[in-house]
């Protein structure tokens, strides 16, 4: 191999991701070129400066803190834990409790009774739709209605302003969510685009018809946060996803030849030259694909597909 | 292996999702160095990487719900620990090219060995510290985490020719970092 041929293999060599096959040509080549032992050399001084310092494990305990003393005033305990963490309470006071409610409840119900009006019944607790349709309305209390209603209900919240309907409108005329969500907010939602808009959801299916022209497998919808991440799912060929009208390209062209005559080896190394010379080609996924294609037919490592 | 009664992420996952604190507790201990060290790449400082941490945690408490026991925790912890990093470099400062970084002031001048390499390591934790985040972070995950460029492609969300991009051209700067301020040497 010639230094021009070599050059771009040195930094998957030089991370251990060359396939064994291109290991042993740069090796070779290695042997007997000093400008590219220079230029790995260069690799390797660089990846010296890759240093994340240590904090120390009191820092992680701290953080530890921290994060759980957010947590823990954030999250309100369930409504039968409280009762639980209280000090225990002499029976007594239990007891005169209970018999001020009852006293309280049967005075109240007897109250009730006497004034003989039903409509005190819904007030106790939310407004009934009838009150919100009349709040909404912004018409007051009606005059006659039972001085009981007032004393007996919880404090009202102020009238929702008739501006309510008016936003509920606006909602409807607002311009619809936006078709693509980016795909870091997505992830931070659970790594999951099923939380992401309709649109969204159907991005894979329109823009990547399978291979041949199949209908693409049916992708579960746990699979489809590997969008734009994840350019391997089985039946997807990121080829045709990213080129519908592909870029002339000779030596991709010849790699993709090459891998499907039986050629894993030669097509990968054609493939990693093409991507190193043009790494923001418009079929730079395409590479990325033979070589992925190339490399598991070799039998090496390729990206975990969950 | 596992011994009785320690649960692995996922389940723990599952119980924190229920409300359970203690289990996200255990998580937090577990992963609280990874998903620093992932905030560091990004960040490249600790104070934006403590901060970062701790919002990648509440984060991911919040988003349990959604989070699928089927699927592996920590890449999926990674993944939101990388976005909270990224979210707070970028409201917090912008980017420095790294033309504009500062050289470190010039000691007198000796030809030792040692003076040299500490030359070097210097300028290099600068171009690191001035590298854009993504170009930091792929760079970081590789040479100073060992993760494969798979892993790495997994944990950027990234394809992996653009994980392959990122690493050549985060290796560029720093050599053409230290080539310029260096000695000027050239490459054959």
């Amino acid at each position: 191999m010639s230094c021009r041929e070599t050059e771009p293999l040195l930094p998957a060599y030089h991370d251990g991701e060359s396939p064994p096959g291109e290991r042993a040509q740069v090796e070779e080549h290695l042997s007997t070129c000093a400008a590219c032992r220079e230029a790995l050399e260069g690799l390797r001084r660089a990846d010296a400066a890759a240093v994340i310092p240590d904090p120390g494990p009191d820092y992680y305990q701290e953080l530890s803190r921290k994060v759980m003393e957010t947590l823990a005033e954030e999250t309100p305990e369930p409504a039968w834990i409280a009762p639980l963490r209280r000090p225990p309470v002499p029976f007594l006071r239990w007891g005169t409790l209970a018999a001020a409610a009852m006293v309280v409840l049967v005075a109240g119900g007897i109250w009730l009774e006497g004034k003989g009006d039903r409509t005190a019944v819904p007030t106790v607790t939310a407004p009934s739709p009838v009150m919100e349709e009349v709040y909404l309305g912004g018409a007051a209390v009606e005059p006659g209605a039972d001085a009981g209603i007032q004393t007996l209900a919880p404090p009202e919240p102020p009238p929702p302003p008739r501006k309510e309907v008016d936003l509920k409108t606006r909602a409807e005329a607002a311009p619809a969510v936006p078709a693509i969500e980016p795909p870091r907010e997505a992830e931070e939602k659970g790594a999951d685009y099923s939380q992401a808009a309709p649109a969204l959801r159907q991005v894979p299916v329109q823009v990547a018809p399978g291979p041949a022209g199949a209908p693409l497998p049916p992708r579960s919808p746990t699979d489809t946060y590997k969008l734009g991440g994840d350019l391997r799912a089985p039946g997807i060929s990121p080829l045709i996803e990213a080129s519908s009208a592909p870029a002339p390209a000779p030596s991709l062209d010849a790699a993709l030849r090459l891998l499907q005559e039986g050629k894993p080896a030669e097509a990968n190394s054609l493939a990693t030259h093409f991507l190193a010379a043009h790494p923001e080609h418009p079929r730079a996924a395409e590479a990325t694909d033979i070589m992925i294609r190339a490399r598991r037919a070799l039998g090496m490592d390729e990206i975990p597909i969950k | 292996m596992e011994e009785a009664g320690i649960r692995n992420d996922e389940e723990l996952a599952a119980r924190a999702a229920g409300g359970e604190l203690s289990s996200f507790e255990e998580l937090v201990r577990r992963h609280r160095q990874a998903v620093y060290r992932a905030c560091w790449a990004v960040a490249g400082n600790h104070a934006d990487a403590d901060d970062a941490a701790q919002e990648a945690f509440l984060r991911a408490f919040r988003s349990l719900s959604s989070y699928d026991p089927n699927r592996p925790f920590l890449p999926w912890l990674r993944r939101i620990a990388r976005n909270a990093a990224l979210d707070l470099v970028t409201a917090r400062r912008p980017i420095v090219p790294l033309e504009e970084v500062a050289d470190p002031p010039d000691p007198a001048p000796g030809p030792e060995q040692a003076l040299r390499e500490r030359q070097e390591g210097e300028r290099l934790e600068t171009a690191v510290a001035a590298l854009p985040p993504e170009l930091r972070e792929t760079f970081l995950l590789r040479a100073a985490e060992g993760l494969s460029y798979a892993e790495i492609a997994q944990a950027t969300s990234s394809p992996l020719g653009t994980v392959m991009s990122r690493l050549a051209r985060a290796r560029g700067r720093l050599l053409e970092a230290l080539e310029l301020k260096g000695k000027g040497g050239e490459r054959g």
